[in-house]
């Protein structure tokens, strides 16, 4: 188990170094370097003092050296300063990180229960009505395009009923209660519950189908076990061991997810600072939001691996045992 | 599981096993309402997007011209739909919109087809480490958050990759971009299928017997392996073109993908918050329109997975 959980960190490790890169010398690639934005904001620089920043920050050099200065920067835990935020990178990102996780963790979990019970409902009577329903739902989840679902969801109870605040963390005045920003919440948690139930159910009913149909299930109807049992019980415990693995999979498209959902709704989370800081050339900040948000999606195929180890007992980590 | 136990009559059975594989897998398609009436929309939807020039002259309006005095006006003979935030005809600009959307959809899904179908099947024959690679790097890109990686990419600047300015700056260029940037978000699926499929086919006494015949690797993969595979990588890339539609229209929506004034479903929302508020029926109608779309590929997807899957039943779904 230890060996696993080490090698599977150092692998993670990889990933994140391998993605720093990459993301590096396509910063290098992106029009327009901080000292652009100085020259455009004071136009009294001149070309001198333009080279002279430059020199400064370390922008004349080829992109592997500042990508080395970077790293031997952020080992000694200095992420660097936010252009747009006039703060240290840590102290921008971390409560963004909080206030992401707010809306993903409910999301996962509603959705990953919700897809249980409709899936295995679906799987029971495989092209019955109630499958059919649920499978033309399960599209209609996958289909819808994020944003715009955002834009009718405000548009119904935000604008039309009135019921729900179209956008922000929290009433204004700072009531930071928890009771208080449930409102504030619910429109964004039931966008990503909507696009990615969709995706769970399939897989669920896939998996259960798949189960259904052994021979241990027959057995276990023949030896007098109630329909319900064997299929909660027996059937559900083993679908859910391939269902579990794609689920961890799943995580980065509902990261992605939670990106559009959070600029909708001016959700103040990881997804909206990628995108803002971004657009507005605060690359120390991008960069490391890009690897968090990468670290967040691994931490997510961990736990699924966890989870695999814990419904099969036939698998210990890193190995089959047959 | 014969065709038989899935509550297709047996005389109809029998009658389907003399069929040429064609003829079989039409019945088969056709048997699925919901398949039949999303590629009815498409075909609709498709037919609509080259008719735009048309309705232009029909209408007597142009897509671009710009009114100002006529901005947000409600439905009339000469606006159909009514008019979006610069006094534009709404219908004609969907229309352009459709096209510009459909044609990245396509020709992305059919990119991504074939870099899955590269990838699936050097992973399938070649086996052993570079197989192993290959799949580390495809599961890699299914687990990673690809939205912000893509959003990453596209700010960057194509000048600063050698390309020349003033082609960087063409409607056409944009367009490529894009393409390929969705593109990259659509050939997992296929690689999967395409891997799974290869080494399905690769342990078949035919193909061992052509082996065994002296047959090279080209041959191989033209004759035995690829029209084996075609099934999957027709499913997997309808499916796909649903994917990179959204995608797509994501990256228009965030001001990444198509530049205004060239339209597309994605960017004509761009404004749409404000919308909202102002302009209700210009907020609906480019996402109902990608949303239909979508839910059309991947319904006829789903159908054709089932009409093309030997194993099914006529009305199995899997």
């Amino acid at each position: 188990m230890l060996r696993f959980l080490a090698s599977r960190l150092i692998q993670g490790l990889g990933v994140l170094l391998a993605m720093s890169v990459v993301v590096h010398a396509l910063m290098g690639l992106m029009p327009g370097d901080p000292v652009d934005l100085m020259i455009a904001a004071n136009p009294e620089l001149t070309p001198a003092d333009a080279t002279r920043l430059r020199a400064l920050h370390g922008l004349d050099q080829p992109i592997w050296e500042r990508w080395a200065n970077w790293l031997a920067a952020a080992l000694s835990g200095d992420l660097g300063y936010s252009r747009l935020f006039a703060r240290p990178v840590p102290e921008v990102l971390l409560p963004r990180l909080a206030n992401t996780l707010l809306l993903l963790v409910p999301a996962f979990v509603i959705s990953a229960a919700a897809a249980l019970v409709l899936g295995v409902r679906a799987a029971m009577r495989p092209n019955g009505p109630a499958d059919a329903g649920i499978g033309l739902l399960c599209f209609a989840g996958i289909s819808i395009p994020s944003f715009w679902l955002a834009l009718m969801l405000i548009m119904l109870f935000s604008v039309g009923l009135g019921w729900l605040p179209a956008g922000g963390m929290g009433p204004p005045g700072g009531d930071g209660s928890f009771a208080a920003r449930l409102p504030y919440l619910a429109l964004p948690l039931a966008c990503l519950v909507v696009v990615s139930v969709g995706g769970y159910t399939r897989y669920v009913r896939a998996g259960m189908i798949e189960q259904l149909r052994q021979d241990y299930v027959r057995t276990a109807q023949a030896k007098g076990a109630s329909r319900r049992r064997t299929v909660w019980r027996h059937a559900l415990r083993n679908a859910l061991v391939p269902v579990v693995t794609i689920l961890g999979l799943e995580f980065g498209s509902l990261v992605s997810g939670a990106l559009v959902v959070e600029t909708m709704f001016a959700w103040q989370g990881m997804g909206k600072l990628i995108y803002d800081s971004v657009m507005g050339n605060d690359y120390n900040v991008a960069l490391v939001a890009l690897l968090l948000a990468t670290a967040v999606t691994l931490a997510g195929n961990l736990l699924a691996d966890i989870g695999y180890v814990a419904l099969d007992p036939r698998v210990t980590l890193g190995t089959v045992r047959t | 599981m014969t065709a038989s136990q899935h509550g297709l009559p047996a005389a109809s059975g029998d009658r389907t096993a003399s069929l040429a594989p064609g003829r079989l897998y039409l019945r088969r398609f056709l048997a699925r309402p919901v398949a039949v009436a999303s590629l009815a929309v498409l075909v609709l939807l498709v037919l609509a997007a080259a008719a735009a020039p048309l309705a232009e002259a029909w209408l007597g309006v142009d897509a671009n011209r710009v009114d100002l005095l006529g901005r947000h006006a409600p439905p009339s003979a000469d606006h159909p739909l009514g008019t979006d935030e610069l006094g534009r005809d709404l219908l004609v600009r969907l229309l352009y919109a459709g096209r510009i959307s459909l044609t990245v959809g396509l020709v992305a899904a059919l990119a991504a087809a074939l870099i899955g179908t590269a990838v699936g099947l050097v992973s399938g024959f070649a086996g052993g480490r570079l197989d192993a690679l290959l799949m580390r790097v495809t599961d890699g890109f299914i687990a990673l958050p690809l939205l912000p990686l893509l959003i990453v990419l596209a700010a960057v600047d194509p000048v600063r990759l050698g390309v020349p300015g003033d082609l960087a700056r063409t409607e056409a260029a944009g367009l490529w971009r894009i393409v390929v940037l969705v593109a990259l978000t659509g050939w997992t699926t296929v690689a999967r299928l395409v891997r799974g499929a290869t080494l399905a086919v690769r342990g078949r006494d035919y193909v061992r017997a052509a082996v065994a015949l002296g047959a090279g690797r080209a041959r191989l993969v033209l004759v035995h392996v690829l029209p084996n595979v075609a099934s999957p990588i027709v499913v997997a890339t309808t499916l796909s073109v649903g994917h990179v539609i959204l995608a797509e229209s994501v990256l228009s929506f965030l001001g990444l993908g198509i530049q205004p004034p060239v339209p597309s479903w994605g960017n004509m929302l761009t404004n749409a918050q404000e919308l909202v508020w102002s302009a209700p029926r210009q907020a609906v109608l480019p996402g109902l329109l990608i949303f239909v779309t979508v839910i059309a590929f991947n319904l006829l997807g789903d159908g054709l997975q089932d009409a093309l899957d030997p194993r099914s039943g006529t009305g199995g779904r899997r």
